[in-house]
């Protein structure tokens, strides 16, 4: 197939606004009469809330409104579970938690009223630690609630008893993660305005889900959906993390703009975010495999335990995403998972690219190498020996037979692409001196879109103006990945057009359908559907104009019609390739306005159906997958821990690259996350404190972390993907660590179960903190 | 909320009126430790009414050589000590130092004086000031001081620095003087040969009175004493001593390969004499304790040994050894020990591995 | 509050400013002159989001007071195109994708146009360097060293016409 705007490296059709500065972002925008928004936070992550006094603040100059949790009309707000504070009233259940908020007429004002506020805490013991929230007799975080727990996805395949039963080798190994933050270089950013154009309030700012902002701000002021209308900005980076963060600032910002009834700007401050917004879950994961002598794994059972910290958020769809990879793209039999999400007084965990793949990769693909060293095999030659092809039946059940299962090739394409076997086997031999290498990888296969998790169907407008220019309109976000240029080179592709005379629109949710979130890689498989969906639905309504015009002047039918740079043709002669033009696109759209004919069309895409049982944790949970391998080659320095990363090869399918150039943005940008992942991020908490709230402690990759890193596009076009296309954002990330892990261990002999691999680790063997050993 | 006045001035008198003047004023310079301290409302910064800034005094943006001594306004950047011929021609462990400091944005702004009366633990020119046993000349409107910076730095984030004093300028002393004062000044057939009268008295003691170096050393010596040092001592029978040839290094460890705060440092200066014996040694880690200083048992162990003969291996340990005798056990040890144990070990493997590169050549 | 008055330069035009003792450089951009290119992301000199280019050298505009500059030179992002002509950097950085989000742009941008101005033939490491204090959390900054190094090879014209503006 060949294409004309698709499956190339087309210049992003944002890049020049924000080479030149003028990209707006949210804390750019400024209203007439805006006020300054600030968050009171608790001092104590787990506190009773006896006394607030706002009287002062509310004297200080300046200040327009100061609220507390009484003057929030519903104060529960969530995407699954609805047990987040917009404010906390009685109680604090986590170190972010807001108590009250200040709108005054400058910063400065807003910052000191907030000292100004008294409040009285009685600070309450807390539980830290997902293994003491479990136990029968723990204090309940939400008193409510019968238990700690938020969700237990069970998983059975087979009979796990049989399968340790006819095991050579069995392994028991224990990992865990860590706190990791988005570190969207944009802090938060939301600015309400009441009144604006007959919404009640409208929202703008550095927003993710402009949908699920909308949902939670109407729910917070009980009010109905149109009249919270979301514009959402340029965004300074997502990664995730802009969702129930924002949701809550936009809930607090429209309620002081309410009250005051002026427009109310709200930024974070790095501290404030890396305080507030939540993080990526920690896991503590049990792994138990059985293999044969020869290297088949007849067995796996796995306990994973996500900490949720104090509010549900998105721990049940995250930890849903970790039973279907739990056990990695291999062949098992029998399968026992069991996958839960507790509650803690920690800072609370949610969505982050990867959602729950991230963490069982690192242990499940670091136990696949301790397994070929059980063994005494390669880890290459164990990892072919049990993966996925066509028709191979998933831990879930699921027959692989609806697209190119194409893992194996993935990874010859990494090992000749990074000389793996030749490295290995060098760095095996005994090395001298105090640097040693070692080279590593992990495979993955990963459902793409939303799967069982929730409704999977996006919305697109397209609207041609009467000079042929375009506005495309999408209900999934620009997070700064390159959406835009991708669902624009569709509709360029369809209608024949370029791409500068596609305006693309920001959401604006008065305007487009909920498109759900745009999360899980999803947005260029379901959105870019229903952009091409709204594409052919405008095509055809000119395709059929045209021949009404012009068909019996030059004989054609509206099928026969070409659409391509800019001009609409018909095929002529006998060559292929012959063409006459009939009209230019331009020309075209002036007379359908005059004809009075209806240039626009929505677009609609729902993805195929899937099932999942939640007892068993059977079915068929996505309906395609995405495969990866991820390569890496370490240099250990034995005598201080350093790490330096040498090379990344990253080899991916994607189905179809609709521009390959941001296909490699993607790989680039997901191996320096897993990077980070691997070797230096890690929130750092005490007893529900967080201790690096800024750059300065929560360290991620500089350009100078970052190694050569060789790209491996591989192309399988899925039959359902628009062109072919499927996913690449979060496969990008989740293999990192592992590789890394395994290549680390090549070096040293040492191997490393928690993450981050940092200095203690690797040198002697354990972290360090100031409040001891963790 | 942290309210104070701003006050600017491109003269280093007016600034030194200002501080004698006014309470509580704190010295702005490049800001890259104190603006961060003030956003972050950090406890350790001390409260205060005025912030002096001081960035625009030229008269503090030197480098120049004097004659036993080069000398650094305490405005001078790191960029500005990358950048520059003399420092690193004669102590290029600062200059490796300064470029691991921060990023090229910080160390544009960052200035040397600044790191130095920030005086933190990790603070990363400290380790090899140190060991060039700089010196630090502190001013003020009636006064003038000169002070060893090992004097000078009296805790973590703490100085001997007065209220109404500015750093004027740091000096670091020519290597082989500065050997050569610490070692032989007293000798009698020095005071023959060279005629120095009380150079003793007045050599590394805290005075308020005048440079000593620019007077007394100068008069005595000759005009051009780094260029005639060999030719003074030829006949000097411990001339072996003196012509000491000098290989130093510089090592940093920290959790990323940029912008990254030191987790451990060390800085390493050793002057051999034409037999390859270790006549001069200079070892200070940074970050390894409260405060920068000497690791003096390893320099003991150091001194007068045959290059050739020494175990890097059991020197690092006893490093080590003395870094704990220092701190005690704390949270941090179980890394710092064999951390330091390597940094030490390795900065003398790569003075082995020079010395024996340098025979060859 | 005592005001400090400052002549300041901005992107070739001067202006007299009355400013706050705790005003920084990038408060002044952002909200007076309204140069809303220049970026906060931390506050505290460690991402490079607010780059600017002072006196010829990149510093993180957050951590110098507007009071400390008078008589000094500003560049900002938006004092890289003139009259419609983008500077070779930004044509770059658009025709190697390096911009994904573009939080992290305008400071990159500074970054690498002080280092071209200096040296305008940097290697590799070189880039690497002067663009260490700028943080990109989407690109892994692949893309952004080929752009730079893309105008960094193409010789002595191509910087001459960069020159041709500079308002010295
Ligand atoms: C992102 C970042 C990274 C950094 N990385 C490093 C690093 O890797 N290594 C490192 O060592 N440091 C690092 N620093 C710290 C800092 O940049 C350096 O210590 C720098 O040299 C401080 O100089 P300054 O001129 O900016 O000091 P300022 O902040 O202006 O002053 C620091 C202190 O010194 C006092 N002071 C300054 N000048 C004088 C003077 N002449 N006389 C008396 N008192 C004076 C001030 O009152 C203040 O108390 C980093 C800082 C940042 C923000
Ligand atoms: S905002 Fe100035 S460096 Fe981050
Ligand atoms: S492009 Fe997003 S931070 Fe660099």
């Amino acid at each position: 197939m060949s294409f004309n705007k698709v499956n190339k490296s087309v210049k992003r059709i944002d890049a020049y606004e924000k080479v030149t500065g003028r990209a707006k972002y949210g804390a750019d925008l400024k209203f007439a009469g805006m006020l300054y928004g600030k968050v009171l936070r608790t001092k104590y992550p787990h506190a009773r809330i006896l006394k607030i006094d706002i009287k002062k603040a509310l004297e200080y100059p300046g200040v327009e409104a100061v609220l507390t949790a009484r003057d929030v009309p519903n104060n529960q707000f969530g995407v699954i579970i609805r047990n987040q504070q917009v404010l906390a009233g009685k109680e604090t259940f986590y170190i972010g938690d807001g108590v009250a908020v200040v709108a005054a007429r400058t910063e400065e004002a807003a910052e000191r009223a907030l000292e100004l506020i008294e409040v009285k805490y009685q600070e309450l013991p807390g539980i830290y630690d997902p293994e003491e929230a479990m136990k029968e007799d723990a204090d309940r975080v939400h008193k409510e609630l019968p238990g700690n727990q938020v969700i237990h996805h069970p998983l059975r395949k087979g009979d796990i008893e049989e399968g340790f039963a006819r095991a050579d080798v069995i392994l028991e190994r224990e990992y865990t993660t860590q706190f990791v933050e988005h570190s969207y270089l944009e802090p938060e950013v939301v600015i309400a305005v009441p009144h604006e154009q007959n919404s009640l309030v409208t929202i703008y700012g550095s927003v993710q889900n402009p949908y699920a902002t909308q949902n939670a701000v109407a729910s917070v002021l009980q009010v109905e959906l149109s009249r919270v209308r979301v514009i959402q900005n340029h965004l300074g980076g997502s990664f995730g993390g802009k969702d129930e963060v924002i949701s809550s600032m936009a809930a607090r910002a429209a309620l002081l703009a309410l009250k005051t009834n002026r427009p109310v700007k709200m930024v974070n401050s790095r501290d404030e975010s890396i305080l507030e917004s939540y993080k990526r879950h920690p896991y503590r994961m049990k792994y138990k495999v059985g293999a044969t002598r020869e290297g088949k794994l007849v067995a796996m059972e796995i306990k994973a335990v996500a900490d949720s910290g104090a509010y549900a958020c998105q721990t049940p769809f995250v930890t849903w995403r970790s039973v279907v990879q739990a056990t990695g793209p291999y062949e098992v039999p029998h399968v026992k998972t069991d996958t839960y999400g507790y509650y803690t007084n920690n800072i609370y965990t949610g969505a982050m690219r990867g959602y729950g793949s991230p963490q069982v990769i690192f242990a499940q693909e670091s136990l696949m190498d301790e397994l070929a060293t059980e063994l005494g095999m390669d880890p290459l030659e164990l990892r072919l020996q049990n993966i996925y092809h066509n028709n191979s039946i998933t831990a879930s059940g699921q027959r692989l037979d609806n697209h190119k299962v194409s893992l194996k090739e993935v990874i010859l394409k990494a090992v000749e692409a990074s000389n793996y076997r030749e490295k290995y086997a060098e760095y095996n031999k005994s090395q001298s001196g105090d640097k040693k290498r070692g080279i590593g990888m992990a495979i993955s296969f990963r459902g793409c879109s939303l799967g069982a998790e929730a409704v999977d169907a996006a919305a697109a407008i397209i609207h041609i103006q009467k000079d042929g220019s375009l506005d495309l309109y999408s209900g999934l976000a620009e997070n700064g990945q390159g959406l835009k240029t991708i669902f624009a080179q569709i509709a360029a592709e369809e209608l024949g057009i370029d791409l500068d005379r596609i305006n693309f629109m920001e959401v604006d949710t008065s305007i487009i359908p909920d498109s759900g979130s745009t999360v899980a890689s999803r947005s260029t498989l379901i959105g870019g559907n229903a952009v091409r969906n709204a594409a052919r639905k405008v095509k055809a309504i000119i395709a059929e104009f045209i021949e009404e015009e012009y068909g019996d002047e030059f004989g054609f039918k509206a099928k026969d019609l070409i659409f391509k740079d800019n001009r609409i043709y018909v095929a002529e002669g006998k060559d292929v390739g012959d063409i006459k033009e009939i009209i230019s696109f331009k020309e075209m759209a002036g007379k359908a306005y005059n004809a009075g004919v209806l240039l626009s069309a929505y677009g609609w895409y729902k993805a195929p159906e899937i099932s999942w049982d939640e007892e068993t944790g059977q079915g068929n949970p996505y309906f395609t997958y995405v495969y990866g391998c991820q390569i890496a080659e370490v240099e250990v320095d034995t005598g201080t821990g350093e790490i330096e990363v040498l090379k990344m090869t990253a080899a991916h399918d994607v189905g179809r690259a609709i521009n390959p150039a941001n296909v490699k943005g993607q790989i680039y940008g997901g191996v320096m996350m897993g990077l980070g992942y691997a070797i230096m991020e890690e929130l750092e908490t005490e007893e529900g404190y967080i201790r690096n709230t800024n750059f300065d402690g929560y360290l991620i990759p500089t350009v100078r972390d970052m190694p050569e890193i060789i790209p491996v596009i591989v192309e399988n076009p899925d039959p359902v993907g628009p062109y072919g296309a499927k996913s690449i954002g979060e496969p990008t990330l989740e293999l990192g660590s592992a590789a890394i892990a395994n290549a680390v261990f090549q070096a040293t002999g040492r191997r490393i179960r928690s993450l981050p691999l940092n200095l203690e680790r690797v040198l002697i063997g354990h972290s360090l903190s100031k409040g001891g050993n963790r | 909320m942290l309210e104070y006045e701003l006050l600017t001035t491109g003269r280093l008198s007016q600034a030194l009126e200002y501080l004698d003047k006014l309470e509580g004023v704190k010295l702005l310079a490049g800001g890259t430790d104190i603006l961060v301290d003030i956003k972050k409302k950090s406890g350790r910064l001390p409260e205060f009414d005025y912030l002096l800034d001081i960035s625009n005094i030229d008269a503090l943006k030197f480098i120049r050589q004097k004659n036993d001594f080069i000398e650094l306004g305490p405005l001078v950047t790191h960029t500005m000590i990358i950048n520059n011929r003399l420092i690193k021609d004669n102590f290029p462990v600062i200059v490796e130092a300064a470029k691991t400091i921060g990023s090229n944005q910080i160390r544009n702004r960052g200035t040397i004086g600044g790191n130095i009366c920030n005086a933190s633990p990790a603070a990363d020119l400290l380790p090899p000031l140190l060991a060039y046993r700089a010196e630090v000349v502190l001013e003020s409107r009636d006064s003038k001081r000169v002070l060893p910076l090992s004097e000078f730095i009296k805790g973590p984030y703490r100085t001997d620095l007065k209220t109404n004093e500015i750093l004027t300028a740091i000096q670091v002393p020519n290597l082989k003087v500065n050997y050569f004062k610490d070692n032989f000044k007293d000798k009698d057939r020095f005071k023959e040969n060279n005629d120095i009268k009380d150079n003793k008295e007045t050599n590394n003691k805290p005075s308020n009175s005048t440079n000593i170096k620019d007077d007394n050393f100068k008069d005595n010596f000759s005009n051009n004493f780094n260029d005639n040092f060999d030719d003074h001592f030829k006949d000097y029978k411990l001339n072996n001593h003196l012509n000491l040839k000098y290989f130093s290094s510089f090592q940093k460890i920290g959790r990323r390969r940029a912008v990254t705060i030191a987790r451990l440092s060390l800085a390493l200066v050793v002057g051999i004499d034409a037999e390859k014996i270790i006549q001069d040694v200079r070892v200070v880690p940074g970050a390894a304790t409260p405060y920068p200083r000497s690791f003096i048992t390893v320099e003991e162990a150091l001194k007068g040994r045959a290059v050739e003969k020494i175990d890097p291996e059991a020197l690092g340990r006893l490093a080590a050894e003395e870094m704990v005798s220092i701190t005690g056990e704390r949270w941090s040890t179980p890394y710092k020990k064999p951390a330091i144990a390597t940094l030490v070990k390795r900065g003398l493997m790569i003075v082995e591995k020079e010395v024996a590169a340098d025979e060859e050549d | 509050m005592k005001k400090i008055k400052v002549n300041l330069t901005v992107n070739g035009k001067e202006f007299t400013l009355e400013v706050g003792p705790k005003e920084r450089l990038l408060d002044t951009l952002r909200e007076r002159l309204k140069l809303t290119g220049v970026k906060e992301g931390c506050g505290i000199g460690e991402c490079g989001a607010c780059t600017v280019i002072l006196n010829g050298e990149a510093v993180n505009s957050c951590l110098v007071l507007t009071g400390q500059l008078d008589g000094s030179e500003v560049i900002t992002v938006e004092g890289l195109e003139v009259e419609g002509r983008l500077d070779p950097l930004q044509q770059a950085f658009i025709d190697h994708h390096a911009v994904q989000c573009g939080f992290c742009t305008p400071g990159m941008l500074m970054s690498a146009r002080a280092l071209l101005d200096k040296n305008p033939h940097p290697n590799r490491e070189e880039i690497k360097r002067a663009i260490e204090g700028n943080l990109c959390r989407c690109t892994g900054y692949q893309q952004i060293i080929e752009a730079i190094e893309s105008v960094a090879g193409k010789g002595e014209e191509e910087g001459a016409d960069y020159f041709e503006w500079d308002p010295d």
